[in-house]
């Protein structure tokens, strides 16, 4: 076998590199606002308040909220600059965590504290279930992001050999 | 299989960096590549000719509403160089023995 191309320890510092830069991939793409999810959870607080509360002013104002919403965060990907994540990341498992934590736990938590709530006999119930979703999609979502890096900065940069 | 082979034209540092980039993306607008390996527009779209010349990656024009917009994508070949320059650098640091500890 013939000299190696580059000093073993020269090698080691390019892999190092490509790591890095996946990883700036990754957090670029999986990046949102801090506000985001936080804004979706008040909007459904306001949506399930005005029929609850047959206030249904409250209504279109939350669907403004996600439209506003929805239209600042596009905006601030566009500033930024964007980088389209690698295809590998939403396999079958990804699609499920995302519909997990984004909508299955939201969910659970609001019907379950709702309809508890309503079992009891507190006024509002179905307003304060929207809480505690709103609440719940706030914390599921930031251990959403967490995960997805986690999973995409583990993905080899090449195949194993 | 990947097969090893070191490719001395990704292997330029900025290339590398901007190589790897690409390859973490399916694609990546102009702007996000220059401010995040940090070069000059002129810089960035030297390199760019380069290793589009090799053809290795694809450059895109187009309009987003009014404003222009470029963007980059490695191409198949630009891929496969890819991974078997990252495949030739592995077995090196296999060879020597070496753990590679991503820096912190």
């Amino acid at each position: 076998m013939g000299p190696e191309p580059i000093p073993p320890a020269d090698a080691a510092r390019a892999l190092a590199e490509v790591d890095a830069r996946r990883d700036q991939v990754v957090t670029a793409t999986t990046r949102q606002p801090a506000w985001h999810l936080p804004s979706l959870g008040v909007a459904g607080i306001g949506f399930v308040a005005g029929l609850e509360t047959e206030r249904m002013w409250l209504v279109p104002a939350a669907s403004m909220v996600v439209a506003v919403g929805g239209i600042a965060f596009v905006v601030s990907l566009a500033r930024r600059g964007v980088a389209q994540g690698p295809s590998p990341l939403f396999g079958v498992g990804d699609l499920l965590a995302v519909l997990v934590a984004l909508m299955v736990i939201p969910l659970i938590c609001g019907l379950g504290v709702g309809f508890g709530l309503y079992a009891v006999g507190v006024p509002v119930p179905a307003t304060l279930g929207a809480v505690a979703g709103a609440l719940a999609l706030s914390v599921a979502g930031p251990l959403l992001t967490r995960h997805l890096r986690r999973r995409l900065t583990r993905l080899p940069a090449a195949p194993a050999r | 299989m990947t097969s090893p082979r070191f490719d001395e034209l990704i292997h330029a540092p900025t290339r590398l960096s901007i190589v790897s980039l690409l390859a973490a993306a399916d694609w990546a607008e102009f702007r996000f590549v220059r401010d995040t390996v940090g070069l000059s527009d002129s810089a960035l779209s030297k390199q760019l000719t380069t290793l589009e010349s090799a053809g290795y990656v694809e450059v895109s024009k187009s309009f987003i509403g009014k404003r222009p917009s470029t963007s980059v994508r490695l191409t198949r070949t630009g891929r496969i160089a890819f991974t078997g320059h990252v495949a030739a650098l592995q077995d090196i640091v296999g060879r020597a023995g070496l753990d590679v500890i991503p820096e912190a």
